[in-house]
């Protein structure tokens, strides 16, 4: 099976590229990443490109598409569904939805129970937790420091780089996300046989908007 | 240069995500999904909420086109889509899935001007454009004369709204006087009516010292303000709003302009041909006021239908068919959008 997976809930844009074979260890065929929390929409179907060459294979090649859904900052976040979804309707292959925090736990292969924190901005923080890096033990969830810190005082925190410092809790670095480790991931889950998401945004919030005030006087 | 050519045009500037596809001149499918129910208690296009419904219609909306048109995405020449003006967030859900949908199939890709794609539309309905003409735009996000020499590379800005956009005067005025969102077909209803003369509001930038300054420029900001005062004024002293009559009377003092403007950005640069699109097309004082100054003054009007002026994919099939007859380059495969991009540039590198 040929893999591409690819996230752009956080400022990272990272695309990767595996094959996995049925009595083989998985290969990795590539992988792009770059640091810019504005620019996913120019980065993304660069590095789509460039692994697909890279690999020596073509669009058409794919079996399979798979992005990370957040949580994360609403526009990257959609220029990775759109793409996914783009790329699975004119492919008809399949597109698998994977949480961000998922992808980032999977990364650090721990077998104890950890927490996964990520900024989602306006001063506030996305986290799940989890009872071993490949299994969810919560829904991811969003709040303030206050609320983060609550729920998360008696785990082990991790965070990628950039997450802005939880006050009161120790939080150990890790890695940010990575298009090969969501690979891994969704390879990993279809072996054993598990459901993955859809390919539709986790974002956690609803619109910052309030319903219309009346017109203010113009008189006086 | 080829001829004909197939084109996937894809548009999500503002609050409709809508898929064209075009052969030439010829429109064969313009589906359109429209989240504009979800901004009407907001009484405006909510960025946020435009995006997320972008891109919860964008898949079945492509498939809808393509399905409608008869074709597949292997049988297009090319895919265009709006790169610009327009909403980032909503912009970028249609330019990662235009990337995607050219990487997909190893097809040229189109970042396209918004504005000039208006102006390419009436392609479809009229034929080949009359070049050069001046084109009025007149939309919620949009009021514009432009002079379009080449619709694929030569196109001019004469003047553009210093504040509100026509079809945004609409929404305001409407909030005013209770109507919903969008403002614009109610108050054409209500004007019906109403008398246009009952009330004399302003007429913005048409003075003598302002038009030396913006001769093609628009403002609608004072026209609003002013009517907000009748409004206000009459609601303080207990008198009763003549509602049709100031409807009438608002949309007149709009059409007046946008007319008096349009009719003479064509004499000044001696061009006899008029082309209007945008939203605020489809208002039926608009048309009528400015087909009786155009034949006055001995000017070629052309209108597209109304699902053609309001925001559509297939207006950027258009301007796609005719980039690839005019052998443009495409862009990049990593194209950037650009919320506030320029008219002049028609498409983006």
């Amino acid at each position: 099976m040929l893999l591409m997976g690819f996230d752009t809930a956080t400022a990272v844009t990272s695309v990767g590229l595996m094959r996995s074979m049925p009595d083989a260890a998985d290969h990795a065929l590539g992988e792009r990443c770059h640091h810019d929390p504005r620019r996913h929409g120019e980065v993304l179907p660069v590095f789509i490109d460039e692994v697909l060459r890279a690999g020596g294979v073509a669009p058409a090649d794919l079996d399979a598409v798979a992005v990370g859904i957040g949580p994360g900052a609403f526009t990257g976040l959609r220029v990775g569904l759109a793409t996914a979804q783009a790329l699975g309707a004119a492919l008809e292959i399949p597109v698998y939805g994977v949480s961000t925090l998922d992808v980032v736990a999977f990364a650090t292969g721990r077998t104890e129970p950890f927490a996964v924190v990520t900024d989602a901005r306006r001063r506030e923080y996305f986290w799940a937790t989890y009872s071993r890096c490949d299994s969810r033990a919560g829904e991811p969830a969003v709040g303030p420091a206050s609320v983060a810190r609550e729920a998360l005082q008696t785990q082990t925190v991790l965070c990628p780089p950039g997450t802005p410092p939880l006050d009161g809790i120790d939080t150990e670095l890790c890695e940010e996300p990575s298009g090969l480790q969501l690979c891994r991931l969704v390879l990993s889950t279809l072996a054993a046989g598990k459901a993955l998401a859809a390919p539709v945004p986790l974002y956690l919030r609803l619109p910052d908007v309030m319903p219309a005030a009346p017109p203010k006087s113009v008189l006086s | 240069m080829s001829s004909e050519a197939l084109v996937l045009g894809i548009e999500t500037s503002c609050d409709e995500t809508g898929v064209g596809v075009v052969r030439g001149s010829t429109l064969l499918a313009d589906a359109v999904a429209s989240s504009v129910d979800e901004h009407a208690r907001f009484g405006g296009v909510v960025p946020e909420v435009a995006s997320r419904a972008h891109l919860e219609a964008m898949t079945a909306t492509v498939h809808r086109a393509l399905h409608d048109a008869g074709v597949t995405l292997a049988d297009c020449d090319a895919i265009a889509v709006t790169a610009g003006p327009g909403l980032v967030g909503a912009l970028l859900v249609g330019t990662a899935t235009a990337q995607a949908l050219a990487l997909a199939a190893d097809k040229p890709l189109y970042g396209v001007n918004h504005l000039a794609a208006h102006v390419a539309v009436d392609r479809l309905e009229h034929g080949p454009l009359p070049q050069p003409a001046v084109a009025l735009l007149v939309s919620g996000g949009h009021s514009s004369l432009l002079r379009v020499d080449d619709v694929t590379s030569c196109v001019t800005p004469l003047g553009a709204t210093i504040d509100d956009a026509a079809g945004e005067a609409f929404d305001k005025v409407g909030r005013l006087l209770g109507l919903p969102f969008p403002g614009g077909p109610h108050i054409d209803r209500l004007a019906a009516g109403g008398s246009p003369d009952a009330i004399e509001f302003p007429r913005g930038l048409t003075g003598s010292r302002d038009m030396e300054r913006h001769r093609f420029d628009f403002s609608f900001s004072g026209l609003k303000t002013a009517v907000a005062r009748h409004v206000e004024l009459r609601q303080r002293e207990g008198e009763p709003i003549a509602l049709s009559d100031v409807a009438a009377s608002f949309q007149e003092a709009v059409v007046d302009v946008l007319s008096r403007k349009a009719v003479e950005a064509c004499r000044g640069q001696g061009i006899d041909h008029l082309l209007l699109g945008g939203g605020v097309a489809a208002n039926s004082r608009l048309r009528a006021v400015l087909e009786e100054r155009c034949s006055t003054a001995g000017i070629a009007l052309r209108v597209p239908r109304p699902a053609l002026c309001t925001d559509n994919g297939a207006m950027v099939a258009a301007l796609g068919a005719a980039l690839v007859e005019a052998d443009i380059s495409p862009s990049a495969i990593g194209l950037a959008v650009d919320s506030s991009l320029s008219v002049d540039r028609v498409t983006v590198d």
